[in-house]
């Protein structure tokens, strides 16, 4: 009890230099603003790409989810063609393989925006339960149902699509056009499949993309002992990775021109291209922040005059060096403080109200041209702990010299004025 | 953020070294006019020392959670066993995960003793102390820089090919008692005769000698229980001893072993401030005091251990 | 408290060819309750003494004494506590904060210890009201006259109770109707007990003093109740 006591007061004492950090902030005004304002667009620019590149890895790891466990695609003199039906057959036999289903699929330009029309095996097509699919409305695709499509909900809303409409696309050829009935839509917790994904069944896909007859343009393998349990976040495997990579190279040493890719490897480059790209923000980052720590270090330095006095009449009262070694270090963790806070919140608003202008863009790697989709943004407590510590650390050991220069002043300077 | 403030300390340490060497040269044999000088400098080492230390102290559990996270991204790890395995170099440092802490706790209380002082007596202890603990300082960084430099995702053999195999280091059962409870007993045994030699070292010094002898064992008693016994019993794998399973599956196992680590350090932590802190009547009198509050924490830190390492089991098989 | 120097010496840029000896082997010794005036022309280095003597300025060569324990070879931080604990400092220039208030720079002193803001004003209420600031405790210092700043700085040296209070040149830079206010506050405090030692050209406080030290050339002279 009289320890608790005697810490309590004791803690008054940090309280009162607490105050004391606080006035002086208010009181080195162009000090505080010019730390403040650098250190927030700093931060905002960090918070912002750091809040975008985790969202997206973060949708790019859960949409992989859709991607089977393995899918085979063919090639031909290098480039990318059909694979022929009777590839089915051969996979299905194969030790390890539970199922194989075609999957025929391509791009279309609709209202100056690229969608993705996949067509598939409706009836042997697995939903994966990770990315929360549900039918908004209408049902799912039947097999009796050949024009039929099924659409994400974004799309149904930036094209005004209801159940019943007629969605009519150009198809390949340009010449001729293909159309829709929409009697579905569908949401995910993959905003990117809501806003780009148009479902229709594998033969009318064929008709659309006018497909050589008894081809698709890929595969999906299903491994047995697959249970589709949910992605650990974050992580980048599921388990049994194992089973899927031995089947991936028996398939390999049936047929070398199949391009065989599993869902690790389409997880893996789909995340590893937000993180290359933020890791470039990054670069421009450091030397932004490397800038606001030399215009704090100079500011420390102006004010000097005015400081040291002000130092040296506090030590003549009974300050101690580390008191004021305590209230500089104080001020700086207040200045980082605010200004980090202050460049998060900024940085949310940049994101979700403004859509994230210039490193949206750098991120997502392509402009006007896809459809707009609200941009996954994943503010988590790590994220929220790394940009503090990484805006303040380095903010704390740049103030380290001038703090000591200050808390050093000789207490005589009261007495002599210089 | 370990990778930053790794770096961090890297520059810093390296920095504080130029007033740390100036003033470990200067101070003795210098006049008040000069040690007022040179107390100015300290100030500045002192800085930078609390930081450094304190980042490292802080990035303790923070290395054992990054290293975690990674976990799910090195094919086939199920544990930090395989994580180490991914980077080699990890498994050297671990030691140095487990011992520096106690180091740096001693620079502190050196700290804290001198200041307690009227007169500086510590400070040419406290830079040396500082100037010889650097290059651990510098090692524990670089390493820290350079493990997340290098983990790659590659494929590795995680704990149970390396623990799980072969025979187990336990005792044979005798007359119906099974050798994990005979490994038990004795590390209960082992660790009650340790917390009694810490009490008892507050009034007599030899018995501190031989808490100091006991502690390597019981260290090394209390791992190979946790890989024997305490996994074993508590994850209900009968055949699994990883202690990293352990502590990443049943986190009141790492509440114990801090406690363990503790206790074992609190000796350590009294030896250095006995040999470094103790230059002058007043300093003798603070380090006296700190020395019998640090060895009756230590005790009371490993009677909690075992304590709680007690009901711990009672409750898994309840 | 009885304050003692045993050849207490200064010396700035030592070493170099501007160097100074501000004091060579000063030997005074104050006891407890004196009124002790430091007397010399200006440059003579009584201003270097009183800081010496006060711990702000460290010594090149000897001691300083606070009640027989060697103050002098303190570390900073300890000097600090005798300061913060003992000691009360008048500056000419009086030297209060701007940012603050009068009540806040009288109760700065008390910022480094353990007290909550409300106890430190009361207490600064107090020593104001004693020394007639009452009407001016939450005014900023630019909205004082000189006199009230220099007694808002008297109000600062006197808020923890020291046993000793230095002074430089306190009635340098106020009017003489405020000048005689101080003298006879100084003797107030005198009469308190406190020790307080005064660095000054003021003729009226020369017969106010017990002790008289005349500083000439950074060498001392000390007399007891015998104006210069």
């Amino acid at each position: 009890m009289k320890a608790a006591k005697q810490a309590k007061k004791r803690s008054q004492e940090h309280i009162n230099y607490f105050e004391y950090a606080l006035k002086g902030v208010f009181t080195y005004k162009t000090r505080t603003f010019a730390i403040v304002c650098s250190l927030v667009i700093a931060v905002m620019i960090l918070a912002s790409m750091t809040f975008l590149a985790t969202g997206l890895s973060s949708e790019a790891s859960t949409s992989a989810a859709f991607a089977p466990d393995i899918t085979v695609e063919n090639t031909m003199a290098g480039r990318p063609a059909a694979i022929p039906l009777t590839d089915i057959q051969a996979i299905s036999n194969m030790t390890g393989v539970a199922r194989v289903v075609p999957r025929t699929w391509g791009y279309v330009e609709y209202s100056g925006k690229i969608y993705t029309v996949m067509g598939i095996d409706a009836e042997n097509m697995p939903i994966p339960q990770d990315i929360d699919f549900i039918m908004s409305s209408g049902q799912f695709l039947s097999s009796d149902q050949n024009n039929s499509a099924i659409v994400g909900k974004n799309i149904a809303d930036s094209l005004n699509l209801k159940l019943g409409d007629v969605l009519t696309l150009e198809t390949q050829s340009g010449i001729e056009n293909y159309s829709f009935t929409i009697t579905g839509i569908f949401s995910t917790n993959v905003n990117l499949y809501t806003s780009d994904l148009i479902l229709v069944n594998i033969n009318a896909a064929e008709q659309f993309f006018s497909e050589n007859p008894g081809c698709v343009t890929d595969l999906c393998v299903y491994v047995t002992n697959q249970n589709y349990q949910p992605i650990i976040p974050g992580s980048l495997v599921r388990e049994n990775t194992n089973a899927a990579d031995q089947v991936a190279q028996e398939i390999e040493a049936y047929n070398p021109s199949l391009r065989v890719l599993t869902q690790y490897n389409i997880r893996e480059d789909s995340v590893s291209v937000y993180g290359l790209r933020s890791g470039y923000v990054s670069i421009a980052w450091y030397v932004l922040l490397l800038s606001v720590i030399l215009l704090a270090l100079n500011q420390a330095t102006a004010a000097g005059a005015d400081m040291r006095k002000e130092v040296g009449i506090l030590k003549a009262l009974g300050f101690s060096t580390s008191n004021i070694l305590e209230i500089r270090f104080l001020e700086t963790l207040i200045l980082g403080f605010v200004a980090t806070t202050t460049g998060i919140f900024a940085a949310i608003i940049y994101d979700v109200i403004f859509g994230a202008p210039v490193i949206g863009s750098f991120l997502l790697g392509w402009s006007a041209v896809y459809p707009g989709f609200p941009l996954p943004i994943n503010v988590s407590a790590s994220n929220v702990a790394i940009l503090y510590a990484t805006a303040i650390l380095p903010l704390f050991i740049g103030s380290l010299i001038p703090a000591w220069r200050s808390a050093v002043t000789e207490p005589d300077i009261a007495i002599r004025g210089n | 953020m370990d990778f930053l403030l790794s770096v961090g300390a890297v520059v810093l340490t390296i920095a504080v070294l130029v007033p740390a060497t100036r003033i470990f040269l200067k101070w003795s044999g210098c006049d008040d006019e000069e040690k007022h000088l040179l107390e100015k400098d300290f100030y500045l080492a002192f800085s930078g020392i609390v930081v450094i230390l304190l980042i490292r102290l802080f990035l303790v559990p923070i290395y054992f959670w990054t290293m975690q996270g990674f976990v799910p991204m090195i094919p086939g790890a199920m544990c930090l066993w395989g994580v180490f395995n991914a980077v080699p170099a990890a498994w050297g440092t671990l030691l140095l995960k487990f011992v520096l802490p106690v180091v740096y706790l001693g620079w502190m209380l050196l700290y804290y003793i001198d200041g307690k002082s009227k007169t500086h007596p510590l400070m040419q202890n406290m830079m040396t102390f500082f100037i010889i603990i650097s290059p651990l300082v510098l090692i524990d960084s670089g390493t820290d820089v350079l493990i997340f430099s290098a983990i790659k995702p590659v494929q590795v053999n995680c704990c149970s090919s390396s623990v799980d195999v072969g025979a187990q280091p336990v005792p044979a059962a005798i007359g119906g008692l099974s050798g994990q409870m005979q490994l038990l007993i004795i590390f209960f045994i082992m660790a009650s005769a340790f917390a009694l030699l810490l009490f008892l070292s507050v009034k007599q010094r030899k018995a501190l000698w031989g808490a100091l002898a006991l502690s390597f064992p019981l260290a090394g008693v209390y791992v190979l229980s946790m890989m024997q016994v305490l996994s074993p019993w508590l994850l209900h794998l009968p055949f699994h001893h990883c202690p990293f399973c352990l502590l990443q599956d049943h986190p009141l196992a790492v509440v114990y072993t801090l406690l363990i680590w503790f206790g074992v350090g609190g000796p350590w932590l009294t030896l250095i401030t006995k040999k470094m802190g103790r230059e002058t009547l007043e300093t003798e009198e603070t380090e006296a005091k700190v020395r019998n509050l640090l060895l009756k924490i230590a005790g009371f830190a490993i009677l909690m251990a075992l304590i709680i390492i007690a009901v711990d089991i009672m409750v898994s098989f309840s | 408290m009885n304050i003692r120097s045993v050849n207490l010496t200064k010396i700035y840029f030592k070493g170099s060819s501007h160097e100074v000896v501000a004091l060579d082997g000063a030997n005074v010794e104050i006891k407890e309750k004196d009124f002790c005036l430091l007397i010399g022309p200006s440059g003579s280095g009584k201003t270097t003494l009183l800081s010496m003597l006060g711990l702000l300025t460290r010594q090149t060569r000897g001691k300083v004494f606070y009640d027989e324990q060697e103050v002098s070879s303190y570390s900073d931080a300890w000097q600090t506590k005798v300061r913060k604990n003992k000691v009360g400092f008048i500056f000419q220039q009086y030297n209060l904060l701007p940012q603050f208030s009068a009540w806040e720079n009288v109760a700065l002193p008390m910022l480094c210890s353990c007290t909550k803001t409300s106890e430190r004003r009361d207490q600064a209420i107090q020593v104001m009201t004693k020394l007639g600031l009452k009407h001016r405790i939450d005014f900023k210092v630019a909205s004082l006259s000189g006199g009230e700043q220099q007694r808002v700085a008297i109000a600062r040296a006197l808020i923890t109770n020291p046993e000793v209070i230095f002074a430089d040149e306190p009635t340098a830079a106020v009017d003489d109707q405020t000048a005689m206010s101080i003298i006879e506050l100084f003797k107030e405090l005198k009469n308190e007990g406190k020790t307080i030692i005064v660095a000054t050209h003021d003729k009226s406080l020369l017969k106010e003093g017990t002790l008289h030290i005349n500083v000439n050339n950074g060498s001392v002279q000390q007399f007891r109740d015998e104006p210069f």
